[in-house]
């Protein structure tokens, strides 16, 4: 009889190890959305979107990562297009934006459907420049899936890109930059 | 002095079609139609990614905003992307994913965006389908 007791003990705490190794599991957003906007008044709006941003949130820990191809961000107007591609950015050079981070006081069995701010602290590599990250982002559950959304600023000298003195006025020295996240279970 | 005043009132005629041709380049020139252009490679889906995955630098070099043309199996369907081969993203226009099913093998045509290490899988976006 004893025996059998300690044997549903130990198959409980099984049980339970294994539901949340489950539960420390990763969420990823496949086709996450970044915009970034440059704009000055008066001016054609500088404004580009990317639409497959890869995002991964590991739930127990809050560290989180991203990825962003260059030659993924599509503007209005293509010449734009071609000049931040060929002139700004150089993504044949450099064709992916990373940021590695991690939420601050996290914790993901607290998330409701309401709106919860949660600050994200980390790094984006871009250029072969890191520039650190810190801001706060908009983070909520809903339907099995969160929902991550934020803005944070930088400018173009964080990553050594020079803007020439021509155009100068028509690009902001801020970007901001817009990020959407649905981070689903895989 | 009736000759002088025409020549004026030609250049002053081509001057505003120049002016109207450079603004139009600048402000309204087409973004590329993948659709149309011809893939300047031919390969499978598991060889455009074993040599992302060997050599990124010089796969980049290679196929970075090169319209490639591609065969693999779908191994995953997702709204408007599929996976091919378990290597490859392709990103539809339309809504062309919705006549899929795992496992079966397909052509496409599209343009090849770079790799994702996060993933491991190399992006293909504006795809059209071939077969």
């Amino acid at each position: 009889m004893k025996t059998k007791s300690t044997f549903t003990q130990t198959l409980c705490m099984l049980l339970l190890f294994v539901t949340t190794a489950v539960s420390a599991q990763k969420l990823i957003d496949k086709k996450g959305k970044i915009t970034f906007e440059a704009s000055e008044k008066t001016f054609e709006p500088v404004k580009a979107t990317n639409g497959s941003v890869t995002a991964i949130l590991n739930t127990e820990t809050g560290e989180m990562a991203s990825l962003a191809l260059m030659k993924g961000f599509r503007f209005k107007n293509s010449l734009m297009e071609e000049h931040f591609n060929e002139n700004y950015i150089e993504s044949e050079t450099y064709p992916k934006a990373k940021f590695r981070g991690k939420l601050l006081d996290f914790d993901y069995s607290n998330l409701g459907e309401n709106t919860t701010s949660v600050t994200v602290d980390g790094k984006i590599e871009l250029r072969g420049k890191e520039k650190q990250i810190k801001t706060t982002l908009n983070i909520k559950k809903s339907n099995g899936s969160i929902i991550m959304q934020g803005s944070f600023k930088v400018a173009p000298a964080d990553f050594d890109i020079e803007i020439p003195s021509i155009v100068k006025k028509k690009i902001a020295n801020e970007i901001i930059i817009y990020l959407d996240f649905n981070l689903q279970s895989k | 002095m009736r000759k002088k005043r025409y020549i004026i009132f030609g250049l002053l005629i081509i001057g505003l079609i120049t002016a109207l041709l450079v603004y139009n380049y600048i402000f309204n020139s087409e973004h590329r139609d993948i659709a149309s252009e011809e893939a300047t490679v031919n390969l499978s889906a598991e060889d455009i990614f074993t040599q992302f995955q060997k050599d990124e630098a010089l796969a980049t070099a290679n196929y970075l905003d090169q319209v490639v043309e591609m065969t693999g199996n779908i191994t995953s369907i997702e709204d408007n992307d599929v996976v091919l081969s378990s290597g490859v993203q392709v990103s539809f226009n339309s809504q062309e994913t919705l006549k899929f099913q795992k496992g079966e093998q397909i052509t496409i045509k599209g343009r090849c965006v770079g790799y994702d290490e996060l993933l491991e899988l190399v992006k293909v976006d504006q795809s059209t389908l071939i077969k």
